[in-house]
């Protein structure tokens, strides 16, 4: 059986990396449908474009720079069954999981028997499987697929580990996460990995970004590595400017408690990163992802270092006004948020208006009112039933509201309150429905320059409404000091 | 503890075969299709309809359950929606199943979603549609008496599916489509059995529909 992995590992490698010809080999390809990102423009339009002395200036501009890979579904799909083939083997012969034992008989079993729910702990489930998917999904993009196109990759991807790459059956719920949770980390990782690389730097700086790069996406960094972009010197093919970027780095004390006060809780504490790509008031963009937060928290005594992790993606923006005042927007939502007191995780989409006002020269208030389609949400309850599961999982509706006041050009939110309210309705877990709401009022100030201080007051409310047990109530009042730092 | 209602392994014999037969004509379909292709995307634009009827196999799971059998049925579908652009349709589908071969149970199954239709061929009818919405589970279990005991929940739909435009006319498609339709209910009370734990069935169809464009 040894041989046999061994034997499949060889022809999904060599497949793998035949047919990802190095930049050398690139540059005699003809302009069919090269990868372009910024700055590049469709090589449609050089190709339509009309051969003439007063149009050769605008084709030859319109040229895509840098090393313009072609769009390859073929490499993505074969990387995302070489990624499954690699996890699996890590399970099986690092970790010996008995999951990994798979063959004929358990992949006949799994698309007879098909879906259902699994009873995974909450961060394989909510945190682990969307970071798979975002390995599938950064292996679509980093083979020239955009990114509505590397979304049936993903889902694909985490179908055939579902069905095939375990012996136990497929979860409706993993491929639910794994889908839209790859999605969303993997848009972002890609991302971010752009903002790290430069195919104009040379040296040890350039050695560090690639590094830097592949660890942020990892399937680009492989891909990278086999075309040979990572010693390409010249324009990067990828977008590199989103505008406005920044990382706030929190970091402090953070006291949670239990019921109506903070004395019964403890305190801990924590680091949080927040991610600011592009500014959706500043510049009209087009594609996913233009504009997102990341956000990443790591809190000091916990069942879990890594507390928190949430994504906030615009799919689609449309100005409401003829000013951008107002904008409409539909963006993707990950949220993944486990603590001592709370496991709470979404996956969905939310419809809403953001707004600024200004109120001086420099001041402005910034609101966001929003919707919430949650696909699939999960949420710690105390009659799951489903083995040692700690969580219920269901589909539900919120709303949201947030108002911030800003100063123009300044990264501190001198105040900020809000309100978020999601009910989900059990499919899988105990019968009934759940009511998480959350109210905080935050307040950052500069200091020194693009250093400061911050403090932030919130209290999470849980309100369960079982069918067939009592219903409970969970309260959690936070409090967190900290300083803050910007950079851009 | 659910009491596992056994099947006839003949049950899951038919829904094969007919499940195979639809596939069968949905391949041929698609062979014809290449051959009167070059159909362009043109017509793909403004308000559009699709229905159209399934054979359809549905299997019932829940965490307590300890038999697994697919059901034969039929099932009717019926979409409409706007053209976001040549590649993409939006919009909303109902469907319906019903089990034709129940002796002990009959499961009806009603839903309603949000669906996109993404053609990732401007000159080819090819799609593939995604949908989520909501579910309703109906199960009928026959008495001893002669009677018979309804259960009902809803919940969550989530369906992805193909199909492929074959034009017939300016703005009529034949479309033969293959779907499946993922149902979770919850917890089912079953009267008089019990209660069936993280009740989710997936319902695979496949047929063939007209689309107006």
């Amino acid at each position: 059986m040894t041989r046999i992995s061994a034997l499949v590992a060889a022809l999904l490698l060599v497949g793998a990396i035949v047919g990802v010809p190095p930049v050398a080999a690139q540059a005699a390809q003809p302009a069919g449908s090269l990868q372009c990102d910024s700055t590049c423009i469709s090589s449609q339009f050089v190709v339509s474009a009309p051969v003439a002395a007063d149009s050769l200036s605008v084709s030859q501009s319109a040229t895509c720079q840098g090393p313009c890979h072609p769009k390859r579904v073929d490499l993505a799909v074969l990387q995302v069954i070489f990624v499954n083939y690699l996890v699996g083997s890590f399970n099986r012969f690092l970790r010996n999981e008995p999951f990994t034992y798979v063959g004929p008989e358990t992949w006949a079993t799994n698309i007879r028997e098909g879906f259902n729910w699994d009873d995974n702990n909450f961060s394989t489930n909510q945190l682990a499987h969307p970071f798979h998917g975002s390995i599938y999904f950064g292996a679509g993009r980093s083979n020239g697929l955009d990114f509505w196109e590397s979304i049936p990759l993903t889902a694909g991807g985490s179908l055939m580990w579902e069905y095939l790459g375990e012996s136990h059956r497929p979860a409706f719920n993993d491929w639910i996460a794994t889908t839209m949770g790859g999605m969303a980390l993997g848009e972002s990782f890609y991302r971010l990995s752009s903002l790290v690389l430069n195919n104009e730097s040379t040296g040890t700086t350039r050695a560090l970004k690639e590094i830097a790069g592949g660890l942020l996406s990892p399937m680009r960094g492989f891909n990278r590595l086999m075309r040979g972009d990572v010693s390409y010197i010249g324009p990067s093919d990828f977008e590199r400017d989103p505008g406005f970027f920044a990382i706030r780095v929190d970091a402090g004390a953070r006291a949670i408690g239990e019921g109506e006060s903070l004395e019964n809780g403890q305190t801990h504490g924590f680091v949080s990163f927040d991610f600011q790509y592009g500014d959706m008031f500043a510049k009209d963009y087009r594609k996913p992802f233009d504009t997102f937060r990341l956000s990443v928290q790591l809190n000091g005594r916990n069942k879990q270092a890594l507390g928190r992790v949430q994504v906030e993606g615009v799919l689609y923006s449309s100005e409401l006004t003829r000013t951008t005042k107002h904008l409409f927007r539909v963006w993707h939502n990950y949220d993944y948020i486990n603590n001592d007191a709370l496991e709470f995780g979404r996956n969905g989409v939310t419809l809403g208006v953001n707004s600024r006002f200004p109120v001086s020269d420099k001041l402005e208030v910034r609101t966001t009112l929003g919707g919430n389609i949650i696909v699939l949400g999960g949420i710690n309850s105390e009659f799951v039933g489903v083995q040692d599961r700690s969580y219920d999982f269901g589909p539900g509706v919120g709303v949201q509201l947030q108002a911030r006041l800003v100063k123009s050009g300044s990264l501190f939110r001198y105040l900020a309150i809000g309100y978020s309210a999601d009910w989900i309705h059990t499919v899988s877990g105990a019968d009934g429905e759940h009511l998480a709401q959350l109210a905080f009022l935050t307040s950052s100030i500069p200091v020194w320059g693009t250093l400061g201080i911050g403090a932030d007051a919130s209290v999470s409310l849980r309100n369960s409404y079982f069918n067939k047990f009592p219903d409970t109530d969970q309260r959690n009042p936070q409090l967190r000091l900290y300083l803050t730092w910007w950079l851009r | 503890m659910v009491a596992p209602v056994k099947r006839p392994i003949q049950a899951l014999a038919r829904t094969r075969s007919s499940l195979a037969a639809a596939g069968g004509v949905i391949l041929l379909a698609a062979v014809f299709v290449n051959s009167v292709e070059a159909q362009g995307s043109d017509h793909r634009r403004g308000f559009w309809a699709q229905g159209g009827v399934m054979a359809a196999a549905n299997r019932s799971d829940c965490s307590n359950c300890n038999d697994f059998a697919w059901d034969d049925g039929g099932a009717v579908f019926l979409r409409a929606g706007g053209t976001i652009s040549p590649h993409v349709l939006m919009g909303a589908e109902v469907y319906g199943f019903r089990q034709t071969d129940g002796e002990v149970t009959e499961t009806d199954i009603q839903g309603i979603m949000a669906i996109a239709e993404w053609y990732p061929w401007l000159h080819l009818g090819g799609f593939v549609k995604v949908g989520i919405g909501v579910a309703n589970l109906d199960l009928f279990v026959s008495t001893q008496e002669g009677g018979s005991t309804q259960s009902s929940k809803t919940g969550m739909a989530i369906s992805l599916g193909f199909g492929w435009d074959i034009r017939v006319t300016n703005g009529i498609s034949i479309t033969p489509v293959v779907n499946t339709y993922i149902n979770a209910v919850g917890d089912l009370d079953i009267e008089p059995v019990g209660t069936a734990d993280n009740v989710l069935t997936t319902l695979l169809t496949a047929g063939v529909g007209v689309t107006f464009h």
